[in-house]
Formats: C-alpha cells, structure tokens, sequence
C-alpha cells in the first residue's frame, strides 16, 4: 500500500511539472513551426513570465489569476515586437535564425540582471492549504498550476481548432506552402506564431513563480526539459509536445523517487539520444 | 557486357502514391537515350533512384554488370555513373575552376594524412586532376571564366557549369537532368552540339531528362516516354513522333502547353 | 600543390590575407611576441586566454565549414581536460602523453555520437549536442571518485615537457602561443587541401557533393572528430594552466561563448577564431565592473554581425573591397 502511495504522490507531482514542460514545449514547438527557427531565447521569456507575475502581485497587489492573464498579453505583445524588429531578417534561415536568439537570450537576460539583480527573491504564496485525494496530499499552490494550466490549453486548443486565425496559425505550422497558397498571410503568421509561443513560455513561468523562487537565471532548466520534450514528441507536432511533456514531467518524478535525481536525469538524457537515434521524428513528428 | 544501364522493373511509391510503377529500359554504350514525359511523370523520381539519392521500393538497377540498387551515390560515382541536377546545380559562392575540382576530387583516393604533409601519391594526382579540369572547362567551353564566380555566371554557363561538374568526376554514364530548361531554341541547339561533342571525345553514353522536344528529337539515339509512372513507349525518336498513344498522351499535352504559352 | 583561385573579386579566399591582411598580421604577430616583454600578470593571463580560445574555436570552425553547428563544444574540452588530468594525476603520466589520452578521449566520443547523430538534420543535430553537454556535466558531477564530483580535481601540476617545466605565465605563453599558431597553421592547410575542398563543398551544397562522389556523412564525421579532438586538446592545456577542473568549468556557457566567438570572428574563413577570440576574451576581463552592459553588446553585436556580415569581421576586407569596387 505504500508503494502505491508512494507512486501515486510521484504521479501527482510529475502532473505537475509535466504541465510545466508541456507548455514550454508547445510554446517552442509553435515557433519552430511557424519560422522552422530554435528559440534559444525560449528560457528568458519563462523567466520573464515568472518576474511579471512576481511584480504584478507583490507591487501592484494583483490577484493572481489577473497577473498570469496580464503577463500572458504583455508577453505576446513583447514577442511580436521583437519577432518584427529582431527576427524579421531570420525567418526560414535556420542556422543563422537561432543564432540570433542566443544574442536575445544574453540580451534578456542580462537586461533582467541589471534590473532585478542576481539574487533569487521569493514570492508569497498564493493560495494556501491542501487537498485530499484519498490518501494523497496535494497541495492547493500545485493544484492551481495544473487547473489554470489546463484552461490555458483548452483556450489554446479552442483558438487554434476553431478559430479562423487559428487554424490559418495551425495550418502553418503543418506546411508553409500549401498554406501560402491558399493566401494566408504569412507576414502576419510570423508575429503571431512567436508572440503565442513565447506567451505559452511566460505564462509557465508566471504559474510557477510561487512554487519555486524567482531570479534571472531561472529559465535555462526548464528550456532544457523543453528541448527533450521536443525532441521525444517531434519537432513541429504540437500534439507531440503535449504528449511528450506531461510524459517526461511523469518518468522524471517517479524516477527521482526510486533513484537518484541526477541519475534519474542522465537516463532521461541517455534515453534522448538513443530515441533521436532510433526514431528522430519523434514519437508524433513528421519524418522530414 | 551487355547494355551498360539496365533498369529492371523499378517502382517507388510515396505514402499511397506511385510515382513510377514498373519501369524497364537498357541504355547501351555510347549510346544518347532522352527520358522524357509529362510533369509528374516519374522522369526526376527515376534519376534519383538510379543514381542512388532515394531507395526503389521495388526493382534492380544494373550498371556493368552490378547491381548499383540503393546506392549510397557515392558508390554510385566511384563506378562510374553521374548526374546533374535541374536546380541548385552549382556551388555559387566559389570560382569556376573550384566548382569543377571538387567533382574530381572525390576520385583522387589519397588520404587525409597524405594529402596534409603534400606526400607524392597527393602532388602526382593532383595533377592529374588538374589536367582533367582544365580539359573539362576547355569542353565545355567554360576556361575564359576560369576564376569567376560561379553565381556571376549568366544562366546558361551556369548550366554549362553543372554539366561539367557531372563530367569532372570521369563517369562512363552521364545522366543529366534538363540541362536544357530555360534555354531559348538557339541555345539549346548549341547545347545539343555540345553534348554531343562531350560524347565523342569523352567516350560517355548520356542519358537525359529534357522537355525541349526539337533538342530531344535532334539529339537522342533512342527515347523513352513515362507517363504516370509507367513507360508506354521506347524506341528511335521517328518511330516515337508517329506512336500515336505517346501523341495522345504527351506531345499533344505539349502542343497545349505550348499554346496556352 | 595547386591553390584554389584567388583573382575572382570578392571570393572568400582560402586564407590567403589580403590587402587589409599583409598589414594586420604582421601588427598580430607583434602583438603576440608583446607579452613575452610585459610584467604585469594580468596582461600576460589575457593573453595567455586569448591562445587558449584560439585553439577550441578553431575546432568548432572545423565542424562548422562542413554546415553543422555544435553546440557542446564546451562538453569536449571538458571531456580533453577531465581526460588528460584524471590520466595525469591518477595514472601519473606525464604531460604529453596526458594530453594526448585526453585528446583521444574527445575524439573517441566524438567519434561515437559523431556517427550516430550527423545524419540527423541540422536542427536535430543542435539539439543532440546541446543534451549530450548536458549529459556529460551530470555524468562529471556523478562520478565523484573519478571526476572528483562537484568539487572537481584541483592542484593539477604544471605542463611540463621534457623536464622543462611551464610553471610561470611567460612560459606557459610560449606554449599556449605555439598551441594556437598551430592550430590555425593546421586549419589553413587543411583548407587548402582536397579533403578541406570537400568540407567547403558539403557546407554549400551537400547534395551537389554527394551526387559528386563525396561521402557528405563520413566528411561531417571526420570533421566533427578533428574539431571535437582539437577542443579536447584545448581542454588539457587549459586544465594544467588554470591548476583545476569542475563540471562548471565546461557548462553551456563555454560552448555558446565559442559559437560567439566564431560568429562574429568569421564562420568561413581561416582567421575567424583568430579574430573572435581576439576581440571577445580580452573585453570581459577588462570591463569586469560593466559585465551586464557587456553581455548586452554582444547579444547585440551578434544579431548585428548576423543582420549585416553573417561571415562574421573576417569577411570586411572583401565586402568593402566589393563595395570600393562598385564605386
């Protein structure tokens, strides 16, 4: 009966990070999709994301589900911005493409140094208390992540199913040609494409600020996890991604129960190169 | 030996598409034979897998004798059979002379050590490679832009300079892949005294993919026709004009391409 | 022995300097026999660095003119320094043969995931080596018996050849200096070779070279191993100057300040590292007190030289005699 326990208390907090991963995967994956460009500055929107809630609560006395919202449209506003007047010249040009965001990732980054300092700050909670599931405890911080998370997705989901600019977005991603030939306007697609995917980035970050502390340097772990997300679900499926997160969010958490963390984390790495080895479109890409 | 290529029941299909479907047909040394059919027809699908770049999902390829099915292309060249591409043909940003070295080179065998310490086997076939290209550029018409950038060259030396890339690594079969498109009528029939020229005085056989009906007609021994996948005809360019299905079913296709402009 | 056409205008020429060039490396030269006269330490320690930056750079320039970015370069220095010190230190070989073990080292790893993974679009490819650094920062701090864990090895002894020991920093300038010379004497041959017409070749147009005989895979191997192996030798010199080595040492910033580097420097030309390592050692170390400011210019700096030189400074003297020519 422990046991069970003990891997039903790993499966909730695996729910959760899965969650985390998931959305930057989805993020990521929809800018590669859009402008087949790796965003190495993925990891500084997180950490922006994570800064935006932090201040909205703490110094404008947000509720936080107003934060997470606000964050998400000013990251979308910051993404098309920068998509226009930073990444214009790259589009379509791979290489040369995710060059430049590691010059935006130093530039974000470093900005958010010399604005907030080094230090890891910490934010009150938001919601306290736990709830019981059976046996299990889940605390009601966690539980709030998966929730709005989930909406998210849903929201996301619905946008890009139902949605005219959605599925023209979708559509996109799936093959730029035939999408251009059916006259969706790219231009358009590009700022959007970035803007959604580094607000996906965000407002993972901003879910997640109470959980864990918040500093400029937060980001790099979880665009880690995002590239092996990735990598596992298919670069350019977005179904993919999902899959793929929550799935590494799950093995991750039970395998640092039972072993390890560090060695959890070299299996999981091992078992990357192997799968891209084996299978390099992934378990849903295409093979191109 | 018999024929020098003999293709044997080749087939590829994509997903549920098949875009070649039972395709047979020899080429005989020193021999000219055009490839030709409407778009779509299977002709760069079957250049592909002749020369190695795609696996055939079924059928053989010989080439003297071997079975050259599946490649790698590498192999492919080492005995003897290369191709040129319609697109992207040419390395635009070195010279001319480079373009043309680096299809010999791949035949020079020495190794990476060797060639480091500048050891004899290195300095004595790099002059011959030397010899080859210069020859190829003379050939080929291409030595006056000898150092010239390759993407400064106007289209049809750029086409000329795909060629000689393909001729530069010494094969004995030389499959060529619309070396006339885009070229106006004269052009091209200076282009078909060219090939023909290269055939004489580099002993190849050539097979080629061509849309331009007169330089197909002027300049092929034999012809075979693809449509949809399968070949509906092979013989003597006469004998292809008057084949009344291959009329019906490409050359009047032609007509209305041409009209329509 | 036959060299490539250098009279078209504007040809990325393959390493000959040019006008801009006869006058700039003899001033370089100079400026690398200055610090053999300097006596502050400080001086002597950047240049000391800017040689050591050479030499890994050069690598990745390697794996670069065959069209593939790495970005865990950092990894195979670490794995050369972790090499050469844990078979100097616990197998108590001496310098040379250290560094060499450590070398290897690199190269057989490189060999092994090399193999594997360039078949792999150049996407996935990044994506590989960027987990793969990853992977082996985590096996280095796992294996604290080996790698000493996070605390890393230090009190690593001087190089040392021949009895002649490299214990003071104008000595070891002298070796770090013939390290980085040759490293890009062995760069500029190679270029001139066959073998580097062919790594050229598959960078610009890898089917062309395939179709041509070429074997893309085992050249992007070959190449990926010689410039993991250089990085791995890089690794062994730094690892016996600055005295101790730690899994930190050789994280993702490493590999990333060398794709910098090489950038900006000039992806395609001989002197790029050169060029790269050059302008971007010395100014962290200089501007310690504005290290944020700095980082915000080289982010800019890059997306710049990416925007408007994407063949990095190295390609100036061309472009402006292009545009001198036009005019």
């Amino acid at each position: 009966m422990d046991l069970l326990l003990l891997v039903g208390q790993a499966l909730v907090n695996g729910l959760v990070v899965g969650m985390l991963y998931l959305l930057m995967a989805v993020g990521f994956t929809l800018v590669f999709g859009v402008m087949r460009v790796v965003n190495f500055a993925h990891a500084e929107f997180y950490m922006l994301g994570a800064f935006g809630s932090f201040l909205l609560v703490t110094q404008l006395q947000l509720p936080f589900l107003a934060s997470v919202l606000i964050t998400f449209v000013l990251a979308v506003g910051l993404g098309w911005i920068v998509e226009w007047l930073v990444l214009k010249p790259f589009r379509h040009d791979e290489l040369n493409g995710m060059i430049a965001t590691i010059g935006l990732a130093m530039i974000l980054q470093n900005g958010a140094l010399m604005l907030f300092g080094p230090d890891p700050q910490s934010m009150p909670a938001v919601v306290r208390g736990v709830v019981f599931i059976g046996e299990l405890v889940v605390p009601n911080s966690r539980l709030y992540v998966v929730v709005f998370s989930l909406a998210v997705l849903a929201a996301l989901y619905v946008f890009l199913r139902y949605s005219r600019t959605g599925r023209a977005l979708r559509a996109v991603v799936e093959d730029l040609e035939i999408a251009s030939a059916y006259g969706i306007r790219a231009r358009l697609m590009y700022p959007l494409g970035f803007g959604i995917g580094v607000g996906l980035a965000a407002v993972a970050g901003a879910l997640m600020a109470p959980l864990f502390s918040v500093s400029p340097f937060i980001g790099t772990g979880p665009m880690l996890k995002a590239f092996i997300v990735v990598i596992l679900g298919g670069l350019g499926s977005i179904p993919g991604a999902a899959l793929a997160g929550l799935l590494l969010g799950l093995a991750e958490s039970l395998a640092g129960t039972f072993l390890s963390s560090s060695t959890a984390e070299i299996l999981i790495f091992a078992l990357v190169i192997g799968m891209l080895v084996v299978r390099p479109s992934g378990l849903l890409g295409r093979p191109d | 030996m018999g024929a020098l290529l003999r293709v044997e029941n080749l087939s590829r299909t994509f997903g549920g598409l098949a875009a070649l479907r039972n395709l047979s047909f020899e080429v005989e040394q020193g021999r000219i034979v055009g490839l030709i059919g409407p778009n779509g027809a299977g002709k760069t699908t079957a250049f592909n897998l002749i020369s190695g770049t795609m696996r055939p999902s079924a059928g053989r390829i010989w080439f003297r004798d071997v079975d050259i099915t599946g490649g790698p292309p590498s192999r492919v060249v080492a005995l003897g059979l290369a191709r040129t591409f319609q697109h992207t043909s040419i390395y635009p940003s070195a010279s001319v002379r480079d373009n043309v070295y680096r299809g010999a080179i791949a035949r020079l065998g020495t190794s990476m050590f060797d060639q480091l310490r500048g050891g004899a086997k290195t300095r004595a076939g790099l002059a011959r490679v030397e010899a080859q290209v210069d020859e190829v550029l003379e050939i080929m018409g291409l030595e006056a832009q000898r150092d010239s950038l390759a993407g400064a060259l106007s289209y049809g030396q750029q086409k000329r300079l795909g060629v000689a890339i393909g001729l530069a690594t010494r094969p004995s079969l030389l499959l060529l892949d619309e070396p006339a498109a885009g070229l106006n009528p004269e052009e091209s029939a200076e282009f078909g005294r060219l090939l023909r020229n290269v055939r004489e005085r580099l002993d190849l056989t050539l097979l080629l993919v061509e849309h331009h009906m007169a330089l197909v007609m002027d300049l092929c021994e034999r012809i075979v026709v693809l449509v949809q996948g399968e070949r509906i005809a092979e013989d003597t360019p006469a004998a292809i004009s008057r084949d009344p299905a291959v009329i019906e079913a490409y050359l009047g296709a032609q007509e209305d391409d041409h009209a329509r402009g | 022995m036959p060299t490539p056409s250098v009279t078209a205008p504007g040809l990325p020429t393959a390493g000959r300097p040019g006008a801009a060039g006869k006058v700039l490396l003899p001033l370089v030269g100079i400026a690398a026999i200055g610090p053999f006269f300097l006596s502050n330490p400080f001086y002597i320690h950047l240049a000391i660095l800017t040689c050591l930056n050479v030499v890994p750079v050069t690598g990745l320039s390697l794996i670069a003119r065959t069209g593939q970015l790495s970005f865990g370069h950092g990894a195979f220095v670490g794995l050369g320094a972790y090499g050469a010190v844990v078979a100097g230190i616990k197998l108590g070989w001496p310098f040379w043969l250290a560094a060499i073990t450590g070398t290897v080292i690199a190269c057989l790893c490189a060999l092994a995931l090399g193999w594997v993974i360039l078949r792999l679009r150049g996407v996935y490819f990044v994506l590989v080596t960027f987990a793969f650094a990853e992977l082996v920062r985590l096996v280095m701090l796992d294996w604290p018996s080996l790698t000493g864990g996070a605390n890393g090895i230090t009190g690593i002894p001087a190089a040392e050849l021949f009895g002649f020991a490299f214990d003071t920093r104008h000595r070891f300038y002298g070796l770090a200096l013939a390290c980085a010379v040759a490293a890009l004497a062995f760069a500029l041959r190679l270029s001139r070779t066959p073998t580097g017409h062919g790594f050229d070749a598959v960078e610009q147009n890898a089917a062309l070279a395939e179709a041509s005989g070429l074997n893309v895979h085992r050249i992007q191997v070959r190449a990926f191993v010689l410039g993991c192996g250089i990085a791995g030798f890089a690794g062994a010199l730094l690892a016996h100057y600055v005295g101790f080595v730690s899994p930190e040492s050789f994280n993702l910033s490493l590999s990333i300040s060398a794709i910098v580097m090489l950038v900006i420097g000039g992806r395609h030309s001989v002197w790029g590292p050169l060029i790269g390592a050059l302008i971007l050692t010395p100014l962290p170390e200089l501007f310690r007190a504005a290290v944020n400011t700095q980082h915000i210019f080289y982010g800019a700096a890059l997306i710049l030289i990416l925007r408007f030189l994407p063949d990095g400074l190295a390609s100036l003297p061309a472009r402006l005699r292009r545009a001198a020519g036009r005019n």
